[in-house]
């Protein structure tokens, strides 16, 4: 009788224990509730917890709560809810805010500005390219090198700047030991729409003669408002087989994020002249955020300045000589900032 | 007559070798035992850095597991991998696309995450019935999955904690075993409150370990229980079915609770034989 007791005391305690163990409410705790207002108020408190840039911006966030708060209700459509999501996230101006909406009726909205495609066509360039080289597929190659014809000027171009550090050491080094005998050097950055700063430390770093401060970074450590980790300082470093020589670099507003913080980084350094437009002015990471109706939004978690403390997000970094490119001169066979790069350095 | 002799020499071998089997099996214990096991569970995972809602992981997994017993000492070294699926059931499978116009893509991310563990452990009771152990675990589990709301997804938990097992002996082929742990003291690596993993010559993995932040039970949760049960087949081998639960929560940066049931099928080898005393 004891052990039945016993038995059975041991049983309905398993049991509870499987019930307790399976409710997901209690051991894992609610889910916000899908809605549009629901879904409105986790947007706006995401970016009020986690978005980096207010100060910057000079953007009260709150008042733009009171302002579209007023807009929503649980009767929108999902259209109508992505349309006043996208008018709200437009106040921001940022180029790494967008968000996406799921098949069926797939969108997606970007915050920044946009500016003209087909200012800068590689496969131009490569008709005067004495030699080239390029790792990659051939018609979209990551990297690309080469001479450019009846002169000793070498060419330097990179996709993006997505690929591990690694990557950028080896082939830097392998273009630059190639292009070792050329008296100057055209490094064309306006491909670059982002990738991993690191990465463009190390390419930058294959220009520097000495150990440089370029860019200060810091990230949200916490929901407070103005609670940042602290500065994270970034620094040229030199390499050995550095190209020291005359070097062009080409930008406009297709060099974004990475491909900024790069242009940064060589502004630092002496031998090198930037040409073009100014860059596209989105520098932070941008990591995603889910919201409760399954739309992904992504934004700037952090704060990124130049050595001074000078931030150039929603402008873009200026370049020495501004030389701007229209789509119907490139369609035309015209790069005017790739001749005016190789005029600054035939005059060297 | 022959074939009655021969009948019974036949049983006579018969009898003399289960007897002999099974007095070796109660006058032999086994010094070591390796476990294999394939595992099949569901990782519940609310993890408010990642995600409002919920995502379960079906997953299945090995797990490998060295065990070396001596007098009233037990010593356990093992290793787990895992992968799965992760899907948020109130989501449901969704499409996106790159830009409008271009392809679309399915976002279900994959998990992959394990374990390797060292423990000791001490008996309190070692007699016919049951035994019972009590020790310290070392352990470390890592867990990743790329494209968690389109971000990469990390967790890196090293954990010391107490553990305590309790073994019944259902006559010398059946055994009941319950196993409880605890972390008490933990490091544990997260994704930081930015969502970002970024350092000027440091390796994102480098960087993401060097945001680890000691606690312990006090603010971090982890208690797993394990039952199984276990079936002598024979001298060498035994078979076990196990069903373990555990349950994490931790609030850094932001509150992470998760759960994984999990059933275990192991095939156990005995070896290191020694005389029982």
């Amino acid at each position: 009788m004891k052990q039945l007791i016993k038995t059975s005391l041991f049983a309905s305690l398993f049991v509870c224990g499987l019930g307790l163990v399976s409710c997901n409410e209690l051991m894992l705790g609610e889910e916000p509730s899908q809605g549009p207002v629901s879904t409105f108020e986790y947007l706006w408190s995401t970016f009020d917890d986690h978005y980096g840039l207010f100060e910057v911006k000079q953007l009260d966030w709150d008042e733009v709560h009171a302002e579209f708060s007023t807009k929503v209700n649980d009767q929108m459509s999902a259209d109508e809810l992505f349309d006043l999501f996208s008018e709200m996230l437009s106040r921001l101006n940022d180029g790494h805010v967008w968000m996406v909406k799921p098949n069926p009726g797939f969108r997606r909205f970007d915050s920044g500005p946009s500016f003209p495609d087909g200012t800068f066509d590689l496969d131009l360039i490569r008709e005067s390219l004495s030699e080239e080289t390029s790792f990659g597929p051939a018609d979209n190659p990551l990297v690309l090198f080469g001479k450019f014809k009846n002169t000793n000027i070498g060419y330097l171009y990179l996709d993006h700047l997505g690929q591990a550090p690694g990557f950028y050491e080896d082939h830097i080094r392998t273009a630059l030991a190639a292009l070792a005998g050329t008296d100057e050097l055209v490094f064309d950055a306006r491909g670059i729409e982002g990738g991993d700063d690191r990465s463009a430390q190390i390419v930058a770093s294959y220009f520097a003669e000495e150990r440089k401060l370029y860019m200060k970074t810091r990230f949200k450590q916490s929901a407070n408002p103005g609670d940042f980790s602290d500065w994270i300082l970034w620094q040229l470093a030199p390499r050995s087989g550095a190209y020291t020589k005359p070097v062009v670099l080409l930008t406009d507003r297709g060099t974004g994020s990475a491909g900024e913080t790069f242009t940064l980084a060589m502004r630092q350094n002496e031998n090198v002249e930037i040409v073009g437009d100014f860059t596209f002015g989105a520098f932070s990471d941008n990591p995603k955020w889910e919201l409760p109706n399954g739309w992904i939004v992504a934004m700037s978690t952090g704060d990124f300045r130049d050595q001074s403390g000078i931030s150039y997000e929603g402008i873009g970094l200026e370049p020495d000589e501004v030389v701007i490119n229209t789509p119907e001169e490139v369609s035309n066979g015209t790069d005017r900032a790739l001749i005016r790069a190789l005029s600054i350095l035939l005059e060297n | 007559m022959n074939r009655l002799l021969k009948n019974l020499l036949a049983a006579g071998c018969l009898l003399g070798g289960t007897t002999l089997g099974f007095s070796q099996t109660k006058s032999e214990n086994p010094g070591a035992e390796l476990t294999v096991s394939y595992l099949r569970g569901t990782q519940k995972l609310h993890d408010l850095q990642a995600s409002p809602m919920m995502y379960f992981t079906d997953y299945n997994g090995i797990n490998l597991d060295y065990k070396r017993m001596k007098g009233r000492n037990r010593w356990e070294f093992g290793s787990e991998a895992k992968t799965g699926s992760m899907i948020a059931p109130a989501l449901g499978t969704r499409e996106f696309q790159f830009e409008e116009g271009g392809e679309g893509f399915l976002l279900i991310p994959t998990q992959y995450f394990g374990e390797i563990r060292a423990g000791y452990q001490r008996g309190l009771i070692q007699n016919e019935k049951q035994e019972t152990y009590l020790g310290v675990n070392l352990r470390n589990q890592i867990h990743y999955a790329d494209g968690l709301a389109m971000n990469t997804w990390a967790m890196n938990l090293l954990g010391l904690g107490v553990r305590y097992t309790h073994l019944l002996k259902l006559g010398t082929k059946h055994q009941i075993l319950g196993d409880f742990q605890l972390p008490i003291f933990a490091f544990v690596a997260r994704m930081p409150f930015s969502n970002v993993v970024s350092q000027p010559e440091t390796s994102q993995f480098k960087s993401f370990m060097s945001g680890s932040t000691f606690t312990s039970v006090n603010q971090f949760q982890q208690p797993e229980i394990r039952i199984a049960y276990r079936y002598r087949l024979a001298r060498r081998s035994s078979l076990e079915l196990g069903y373990s639960y555990d349950w994490l929560h931790y609030s850094k940066p932001q509150t992470i609770k998760k759960s994984n049931h999990e059933l275990g099928l192991s095939w156990v080898y005995h070896f290191q034989f020694s005389p029982a005393k």
